[in-house]
């Protein structure tokens, strides 16, 4: 494999971040100086930044933590792969907390001020014209974290070691900003505050070949402002309701139809089972559809399914 | 089950002596991913023949969902 040449780095310091433009086909390589450190992570498009990163749909495509070969993507409704992680030597990362604030220091420990994520990411953010209100969920590399049986969340001590990294290919012009968390009174990066270095990384025709998605969108539904009825970003902080506005659904009405759908006596008896078991409705037309559609996503539908069918 | 006790016990059933007829509600979406299934082939021509096979389907494949006697009647 040929080499990568490297067109920015830059070690951040605790307390700091950067905005760093990563370019389609370049890498964003986040290394660890120290051991141990996580690296909270926001994403904009450089072009347009009101498309950017968005934890839940990410989320919702590949769990709840996400690790090599895995996609971060922008928010509805654009809904495109941002970034593909190429490279994670830990393979722990979280997107399920939130950004650490100076409201939740002040909050829980009783800091005036404190290193928090979000002051920092609107820090970095700012050399851009972006502000505070701009900051978003974040993903969490090395964040190390779990969900216990009643649902909750909890931090566990972060495994990333010295020299450990991980690898980001863009697929399209992005504003990544990462920064050194701030969390040095949980266990997130292990009651110490660590130095990150940022690299920027010409990748090599053999990466691109094995991770960049196409620059098209693939689907209609990925949506530009061009599509939107709305198309200019709205500069005033009051709302007031447009007098001419009338809905325009996309959808509706919705409008049910009946279907007759003739059983044997063998598939009655199967309807029946069905509702003893007390997950799939109450009507038969109820059970019936639930268990069709069960079977049309177990068949038919693209990408994770996370469907769960009875009780 | 008698036709009077099938209609007592559920509004949306009408029974007969060897077959039941259900009525499954849809909506438009529903119905264009019915056609789509028409259209590929293989599951019938109409949306009932359609939503039948796939729940017949479904059950086959599923016996661990059915009832105690669900290996069977599956």
């Amino acid at each position: 494999m040929s080499a990568r040449e490297v067109v920015f780095e830059h070690v951040m310091e605790p307390g700091t971040g950067k905005a760093v433009p990563v370019l389609r086909g370049q890498i964003l390589r986040i290394e660890q100086v120290g051991n141990g450190q996580c690296a909270d992570f926001n994403a904009f498009n450089l072009h347009d930044y009101k498309e950017y990163f968005h934890c839940g749909r990410t989320r919702h495509l590949h769990g709840l933590f996400p690790a090599e070969g895995d996609m971060l993507w922008s928010a509805p409704p654009r809904e495109r792969p941002m970034f593909t992680i190429i490279s994670d030597s830990v393979g722990t990362n979280d997107i399920q907390y939130p950004r650490c604030t100076g409201f939740l220091y002040e909050y829980q420990f009783g800091f005036e001020q404190h290193t928090n994520c979000h002051d920092i990411l609107a820090e970095s953010i700012r050399e851009y014209g972006l502000t505070p209100d701009d900051v978003h969920d974040s993903f969490n590399f090395w964040m190390h974290t779990g969900v216990d049986d009643e649902g909750k969340l909890y931090i566990k001590r972060l495994l990333a070691r010295q020299g450990d990294y991980v690898e980001l290919m863009a697929h399209f012009d992005i504003l990544a900003v990462p920064n050194v968390c701030g969390a040095d009174i949980f266990s997130t990066s292990n009651f110490e505050l660590k130095p990150l270095k940022v690299q920027v990384l010409e990748s090599n025709p053999e990466d691109r070949e094995q991770w960049l998605q196409p620059e098209e969108r693939q689907f209609r539904n990925q949506r530009t402002p061009d599509a939107f009825k709305v198309k200019d970003i709205k500069v005033t902080r009051e709302l007031v309701p447009d007098e001419s506005y009338t809905p325009d659904w996309p959808v509706y009405p919705i409008v049910k139809q009946p279907v007759e759908v003739t059983l044997s006596d063998e598939e009655a008896e199967l309807v029946e089972q069905l509702r003893a078991n007390g997950g799939f409705g109450e009507s038969d037309g109820d059970i019936v559809r639930h268990a069709f559609f069960s079977w049309w996503i177990e068949h038919y539908m693209r990408g994770p399914t996370q469907h769960h069918v009875g009780e | 089950m008698t036709q009077t006790d099938a209609l007592a016990s559920n509004g949306s059933t009408i029974a007969s002596m060897a077959e039941r007829t259900v009525v499954v509600e849809i909506n438009q979406q529903q119905a264009e991913m019915l056609d789509r299934l028409i259209a590929e082939g293989g599951l019938g021509s109409r949306h009932g023949e359609v939503i039948r096979s796939g729940f017949a389907r479904f059950c086959r494949e599923h016996p661990e969902l059915l009832g105690p006697d669900g290996d069977e009647a599956a």
